[in-house]
């Protein structure tokens, strides 16, 4: 119970931070960083993995919402949920798989090689829909790197400021 | 049976993504530039005041900046008004001539404004109800977009920084030749930078020098012509037919605050009569006489 409702925090807290920070942070079409992954990938590893799939489409339908996009944010999210549990496994392992993945829980080389592998995937997802511009590919990857860039870095600082919170208490 | 739901129960994370991917890509793929600019609007039936309010507190910081601006425009209408009374003393404007003008304004404030996406647009609001799409939005004197969905308090408008805004654009010369040329083409945006967009199609006889002004046409329903759209900054031949020229913008996108929605009066009048004029000759077509 405890946990649904930090959960339930951080996905508001994410939203807020995506929709009214770092959307207006975007003075360019390259470094877009959408900090609300950090949710899917902060969610607990034994968490079922249709649930993850289904907190995913509301997190991306909450987006879509707010950044007035049809489905271009629920359909990347998706795919992330999809791809999720075969990362994890093959980083952390099936048997070890528990707990909260983050520089905590897998240490930190771990945890930043598992948050890339999902941004990764978001973005490419992402800016292949946005663009949906073959003749452009060149101009789409660099956005999907530098945007990965910098959502690592975004969500990096948002969990530094969680941990100090933590370790206060 | 039995078997058949133990098998949907084994497959239900594959099904449960392949349905969600399905509505997502649906809805993704129906959208069209009018589509997105309802939704938007929906959305902003929800966040539209919070939009309002955080726009409304960062306008606080730039209040001298706007003032300033305010104030140069006012003194140069101010100056041209002059120039008018001048040449023409006592002119006194009968109603029948108030029919006849052209264009009607309104102004307007920018709260919600994107820059990073490839479809851009600008969130507006002040008083609506003589808002209507198709009115363009200006800033300063500059093309910025144009509104293609309203609601009671919100109006949606195209920034000119999506790669679906397309306008015509004409090349003014800045020399002392002073003769207006008459190559025009057609205005759109690359996704790219954020403080240029590109002319396009401009026959390779032109001649363009970087700092030629690019303004608005006189072909355009929904833009007044003669409006600055930016200067030219390069250009390159394309497959030896064409030039597309690099403009970089006026209008500093990025920090859009107080807006101009300019109607075309007579675009109604314009759009039916040449309507008709397409039945006509499509409807003759077939008529041999």
């Amino acid at each position: 119970m405890h946990r649904i409702l930090e959960y339930l925090l951080l996905f508001v807290v994410v939203v807020l931070l995506q929709v009214f920070v770092f959307d207006h942070l975007q003075a360019s079409t390259f470094f877009g960083a959408f900090v609300y992954v950090a949710f899917l990938i902060l969610l607990p590893m034994e968490l079922d993995r249709s649930v993850v799939l289904l907190l995913a489409a509301a997190l991306g339908m909450t987006m879509d919402l707010f950044m007035g996009m049809q489905g271009i944010n629920t359909a990347a999210t998706a795919l992330t949920a999809f791809c999720r549990p075969a990362i994890l496994g093959a980083f952390v392992g099936k048997d070890e798989a528990a707990g909260v993945p983050n520089i905590v829980g897998l240490g930190f080389s771990k945890f930043i090689r598992y948050a890339i592998v999902l941004i990764l995937i978001h973005h490419t997802a992402f800016y292949l829909l946005e663009s949906l511009y073959f003749k452009e590919i060149f101009f789409t990857v660099l956005r999907i790197l530098s945007g990965t860039l910098c959502t690592l870095v975004a969500i990096y600082l948002c969990q530094l400021l969680f941990l100090v919170h933590r370790s206060k208490i | 049976m039995y078997k058949f739901v133990l098998f949907l129960k084994k497959i239900q994370f594959l099904l449960l993504f392949a349905v969600i991917e399905v509505v997502a890509l649906h809805f993704y793929a129906n959208g069209s530039s009018y589509n997105y600019a309802k939704f938007i609007n929906v959305s902003n039936y929800l966040v539209g005041d919070i939009y309002a309010g955080v726009s409304q507190v960062k306008q606080f910081f730039t209040l001298g900046d706007e003032n300033r601006r305010l104030n140069r425009e006012v003194s140069e209408l101010r100056s041209a008004l002059e120039h008018y009374r001048a040449t023409m003393p006592e002119v006194n404007m009968p109603d029948r001539l108030l029919d006849s003008l052209h264009y009607a304004y309104v102004p307007a404030r920018v709260v919600n404004n994107s820059l990073g996406r490839q479809q851009n647009y600008l969130t507006l609001t002040g008083d609506m109800r003589e808002v209507t799409p198709d009115m363009a939005v200006v800033a300063g004197g500059n093309v910025v977009g144009y509104v293609v969905e309203r609601s009671d308090r919100f109006a949606v408008a195209v920034s000119i920084l999506n790669t679906r805004f397309s306008t015509g654009g004409r090349i003014k010369k800045q020399s002392n030749t002073e003769k207006e040329s008459s190559y025009f083409g057609s205005i759109r945006w690359d996704g790219h930078r954020t403080d240029e967009v590109t002319l396009t199609e401009i026959p390779k006889y032109a001649e363009i020098l970087p700092g030629d002004t690019v303004i608005t046409t006189e072909y355009s329903s929904i833009f007044p012509p003669g409006l600055n759209i930016g200067t030219v900054v390069g250009s390159e031949l394309i497959n030896a037919t064409y030039y597309d020229v690099r403009v970089k913008l006026f209008a500093d996108m990025g920090t859009l605050n107080n807006v101009v929605l300019v109607r075309y009066t007579f675009n109604r009048e314009k759009t039916d009569l040449e309507e008709r004029a397409r039945q006509h000759t499509e409807g003759g077509s077939d008529d041999t006489r």
